[in-house]
């Protein structure tokens, strides 16, 4: 009897952070569209026919992205950081207590012009989410 | 300060750290009070220390070298014909530039003074990556700045700098607004919605991009174009060739802003929704210059019906230089309220 085929090793999974995977689907949605876009308005044929909007495809792209990825994946605003584990050399000791400085500060003060308010807002806001 | 403002302030303090200026707020039962200092240095050699300690100069010493501080480093610069050097270069710390970071650590340091109390928050401003020059580190920025605030013996939070602006000068609006930061290296941009950033960037083109940009094309200089700035333009009556080449570069520099909010919002249309019309805020050193609103408003107009939300009026910041860390300083006394 001959021996069952090795079963084959798992692929292997690589999990990337949120905004590295927000910032691949964004940049693979614009290289797509701005690949198809001369090809889809080179295929018109005649102003009798109805326009195709460009901007329908990118509809259809997001929802195919989003059968992609994983849920969870979001358009945020901000620009997208370094993977979380890639090294960052911090210099320390920069502050130092025993430095001999002159230094004066101009110093200005206002009244409080709202400043109150606007932190018991805040406090409102925030607890009312 | 005296004693008995001191013994006023409340915990909790906003630090806005800019390529021009430093400026901590702290609150006190009458109100604010603002520390600043500007944000430069200038090398000189050992032997002025007696004469800058007569004449009242900010000063500190590093190895064999002396360093003029604040203003001052800009007056003696220019009786000398020399150049400041500054810790931030357009908006971020410079990885190569250790001895910077460590005057940057000092100014911070005499700014913020001690913490009133243990743990005291520290809330910081963090601009956000410039959409023109993707290669800049604000990461390295950040955690350069949150080391620094921390060594001084605070609980340091970083903010975004736009936002804080938001917080600043639209609470009558629920914290919903548009924050165009016009400073020396860096024009920031934050998009609020109910305390909620919906889009957030920054541009190189800002004061010092200006003043560049308007001593190529007479044939200047950058100090000198810098110079003219804050002796004070007109930006709808300019008076010279200089003032002429400033107003065409601001107009610019505006126009880049109001471009980038389109084609950032265009990213995050679907994704949020604005239901009413929110105010625009500008702010910032660069904003100063006079009758910058009205430009600024001029400027919008023409770009209006490409807007991508209404926006319900346009605006300034109470006091244009203190905006970011009063807004940085209602997040902090949040904490110890």
């Amino acid at each position: 009897m001959s021996e069952p085929a090795p079963t084959p090793a798992p692929a292997a999974t690589v999990q990337l952070p949120e905004d590295v995977r927000d910032a691949l689907a964004r940049e693979i949605q614009e290289k797509v569209l701005s690949g198809l876009r001369p090809l889809l308005e080179g295929l018109l044929p005649s102003p009798q026919a109805p326009a195709f909007d460009p901007a329908q495809l990118s509809g259809l792209l997001e929802e195919a992205m989003r059968r992609v990825l994983p849920a969870g994946t979001s358009q945020g605003s901000r620009a997208p950081a370094p993977a979380d584990d890639a090294p960052l050399y911090l210099p320390t000791n920069l502050v130092d207590p025993n430095a001999k400085a002159k230094i004066d500060i101009a110093t200005t003060s206002s009244e409080d012009d709202g400043l109150d308010e606007a932190a018991a807002a805040l406090r409102a806001l925030k607890q009312k989410k | 300060m005296t004693d008995k403002a001191k013994e006023k302030e409340t915990p909790g303090v906003g630090l806005d750290l800019g390529t021009m200026n430093i400026v901590s707020a702290r609150r006190t039962k009458d109100g604010v009070i603002a520390n600043r200092i500007r944000d430069a240095f200038l090398v000189m050699p050992r032997e002025n220390r007696n004469m800058l300690k007569l004449g009242g100069v900010n000063f500190m010493e590093k190895g064999d070298d002396l360093l003029i501080v604040g203003d001052a480093a800009y007056d003696f610069a220019n009786m000398f014909g020399s150049e400041v050097r500054r810790p931030l270069q357009s908006g971020l710390v410079s990885a190569g530039e250790i001895d910077a970071l460590e005057v940057l650590a000092v100014l911070v340091k005499h700014v913020l003074g001690d913490p009133k109390i243990d743990n005291e928050v520290c809330y910081f401003s963090v601009p956000a990556s410039p959409v023109d020059d993707p290669n800049r580190d604000v990461v390295y920025h950040q955690g350069v700045l949150q080391r620094i605030v921390e060594e001084c013996g605070y609980r340091a939070v970083p903010a975004n700098e736009a936002q804080a602006i938001v917080y600043s000068e639209c609470s009558k609006e629920g914290f919903s607004g548009l924050a165009m930061s016009f400073g020396s290296g860096m024009q920031n941009v934050a998009l609020v919605l109910n305390t909620a950033v919906g889009l957030s960037f920054s541009t190189t083109k800002s004061g010092d991009w200006i003043d560049a940009g308007a001593a190529k094309s007479v044939g200047s200089t950058q100090a000198r174009m810098c110079a003219i700035k804050e002796k004070g333009i007109d930006l709808l009556a300019p008076r010279t060739r200089d003032e002429e080449a400033l107003t065409v570069y601001y107009k610019n520099a505006i126009e880049h802003g109001l471009e980038h909010v389109v084609r950032e919002f265009d990213k995050i249309r679907n994704k949020f929704m604005l239901a009413k019309a929110i105010p625009l805020v500008v702010s910032g050193g660069t904003s100063k210059a006079t009758n910058f609103l009205p430009f600024f408003q001029k400027v919008f107009e023409a770009r209006k019906s490409r807007f991508p939300f209404e926006i319900s009026e346009i605006r300034s910041a109470k006091d244009p230089l203190d905006a970011v860390a009063r807004g940085l300083l209602i997040q902090a006394v949040q904490e110890h309220d």
